[in-house]
């Protein structure tokens, strides 16, 4: 029975996530584009860069964190780019792209710095919401993504530590091989879990970490993380 | 609360949901960052008068009734359905916020909780509980759209004793057509308040700089906006685009409103004529060389407030700042100031209100701004500010007086 449900969370409900991701992101843009436009100007003012470059210089540096709070501020900018890397390691983890070797490296770059700065960063924005005022701000989602995204970076790190290290003298590495045949074949709809992954002691931690993954993946329309496409859109009203 | 009732509240819950609003209800990520980003914060350090604690109140009600996670899985959000406690807390949501914006500059998402307590003000209005005072003089402010005719004879009357006064001030012979009225294919249409000073003053520089000009039967401020009923507010607006389109003028001059001001310049549209606040019109006379101020003719130390929806909602920034500059030979600079100064307490009708202690209380940060500069004269450019920081100086006993920049600028013209 294990095995099923194994293999439920590594085929099936993968499918089942992205569907959700994409399906979700396409309907939420779908309704704000065919809901009711402001008739007015929402601006604020001064208007210091033209509005493109206004909003990617909000969304990106975001001067609003760093003007109050620098602590904060440098977390922000770490775990988004440690993010940013997060995604280029896993399409990594499909096929190679020749064009990320410019810098020559192992999976995935920053050889495990990826996933510790992911889960401080993480365990900042959680400890955080435990002080006041934020503590009164929050709300029970708040907490909850923290904890599912911390579990997930966890686990994927741990994976990622002990192959590239060699934890247990070799015992733990799933070799980046395997997690290439099982990603390849799920994107080429052929979906396959190798023995290098199915036969690893480190199995249940592959099928946890999909697990938890894949549930971000379907919250991620539905609840703030919709920030991500939303927040050049908000930006961008500031600007009009 | 009855069923019905709430029916008809989350009706207009969902026919609020415009594209803004939907970016600001799941954009939030609570990240705190606009916590005491509000002078009403500041002055009383409560989360219900933070603009994220203000913008829950309403967020939570869309996630109930708009959101699937809100029905299925409602303490994930806290989502929350209509009730009495709701509903007396989008009221001290609604009417602490004064629509200031400082919130959304200082927002890394530029949520504008202003338009959210707008969808409170509007609810509370449905279910009866909004301020009878605004909703009053909204009131009586649509009755003198739909009858101005019945209006018209009396206000002439008013009119022609306050040209009287223009005519002293500009030591001309006779006081006829000072004040025009009516006038088609005028260059400007200005629109004043119900206060002399608001039409005297203007009325003066307009005749100083020999302006072919004409004045609106109505009032600029909005009762219809600060009450937050939608529909009213447009007809207020509106009697205004009509009136200027009927007169074929170029251009339409807002009177030292800020409120106002916005409205007809930011959210009514397109329109067909330009529109000004006084304070550039001042300005632009200055650069043109069309009136004179007399330089350097005050000595006290002066320092000028920017109403919050003439500077970071509407961009006029430079303007009074040059003005008050050629007038006076010791200006202070408020800190912070620009887009970051804070609001005086008075804005979105608040000042209209029986609140008196409440907006002492949270002027608290711009009567800290005054002091520190020392200033003797606070200049600024709107009725609600004016108010408001009268309100403030005899609140906290400051040996201040509080100015219009066009009172300043009419004791300092020369004709």
């Amino acid at each position: 029975m294990w095995s099923k449900i194994f293999y439920f969370a590594m085929v099936p409900m993968v499918y089942a996530a992205f569907a959700v991701l994409i399906g979700g992101l396409l309907f939420k843009l779908g309704v704000v584009f065919f809901s009711k436009k402001f008739p007015g100007s929402l601006a604020t003012y001064p208007k210091r860069l033209p509005r493109p470059v206004g909003v990617a210089a909000e969304a990106f540096a975001v001067p609003a964190a760093w003007k109050k709070d620098k602590v904060f501020w440098v977390f922000i900018i770490a775990y988004h780019a440690a993010f940013v890397l997060l995604f280029i390691g896993h399409l990594e983890l499909i096929r190679e792209f020749k064009v990320l070797q410019i810098i020559p490296h192992d999976v995935f770059l920053g050889a495990g710095s990826v996933g510790i700065i992911l889960i401080i960063s993480v365990l900042y924005f959680l400890f955080r919401r435990f002080k006041s005022p934020w503590r009164e701000i929050s709300v029970p989602e708040d907490f909850l993504i923290l904890i599912l995204l911390f579990l997930t970076m966890l686990i994927g790190s741990h994976l990622h530590l002990s192959a590239r290290y060699y934890a247990g003298g070799g015992a733990f590495d799933i070799p980046v091989g395997a997690y290439r045949e099982y990603l390849s074949n799920l994107v080429a709809f052929k979906p396959v879990v190798p023995s290098g992954i199915a036969d690893s002691p480190h199995y249940v931690l592959v099928v946890l970490h999909v697990f938890l993954a894949n549930l971000v993946l379907m919250m991620f329309p539905f609840t703030k993380m919709v920030h991500m496409a939303f927040a050049f859109l908000s930006l961008n009203l500031r600007r009009k | 609360m009855e069923k019905e009732k709430a029916m008809e509240l989350k009706q207009i819950l969902k026919t609020r949901l415009n594209r803004p609003m939907r970016y600001y209800i799941d954009t939030c990520t609570r990240c705190g960052l606009c916590y005491d980003t509000c002078h009403a914060f500041q002055g009383i350090p409560k989360k219900e008068y933070s603009p994220v604690g203000r913008a829950e109140v309403v967020r939570k009600l869309y996630k109930k009734y708009t959101r699937p996670g809100g029905f299925i899985f409602p303490y994930g959000t806290d989502a929350t359905k209509f009730s009495d406690t709701v509903m007396d807390q989008l009221y001290e949501a609604a009417w602490s916020c004064t629509g200031c914006r400082r919130c959304a500059v200082n927002c890394p998402f530029g949520i504008d909780t202003g338009q959210m307590m707008g969808v409170a003000k509007h609810l509370l209005i449905a279910n009866g509980t909004a301020p009878e005072e605004l909703v009053m003089l909204a009131d009586a402010a649509v009755e003198k759209g739909k009858s101005i005719d019945q209006f018209k004879e009396g206000y002439r009357n008013v009119i022609r004793d306050l040209e009287k006064e223009v005519q002293r001030k500009l030591s001309l012979p006779a006081s006829d057509g000072l004040i025009p009225m009516e006038k088609k294919d005028a260059t400007i249409l200005y629109v004043g308040l119900a206060g002399a000073h608001s039409i005297v003053n203007p009325a003066i520089i307009f005749n100083a700089a020999k302006e072919n000009w004409t004045l609106s039967f109505f009032e600029a401020v909005n009762f219809g906006f600060f009450a937050g009923d939608p529909a009213k507010a447009n007809f207020i607006a509106q009697r205004i685009i009509k009136e200027a389109t009927a007169l074929n003028v170029k251009e339409v001059v807002v009177v030292e409103c800020g409120t106002a001001f916005r409205i007809l310049r930011a959210l009514m549209g397109k329109l067909p004529f330009k529109v000004t606040s006084i304070v550039e019109l001042i300005h632009r006379y200055l650069k043109e060389g069309r009136i004179k101020l007399k330089e350097g003719a005050v000595s006290d130390a002066v320092t000028y407030h920017d109403p919050c929806q003439l500077g970071r909602n509407g961009g006029v920034y430079d303007e009074p700042r040059e003005v008050i500059r050629k007038i006076v030979t010791d200006y202070r600079e408020m800190s912070p100031t620009r887009e970051q100064n804070w609001c005086c307490g008075g804005g979105g009708g608040l000042v209209a209100l029986d609140n008196e202690e409440f907006r002492i209380k949270t002027g608290k940060p711009k009567k800290e701004q005054i002091v520190a500069t020392g200033a003797k004269i606070v200049v600024t450019a709107c009725e609600n500010c004016v108010s408001q920081l009268k309100t403030i100086q005899s609140g906290y006993g400051l040996d201040v007086e509080v100015k219009y920049l066009t009172e300043l600028v009419c004791e300092n013209i020369i004709v």
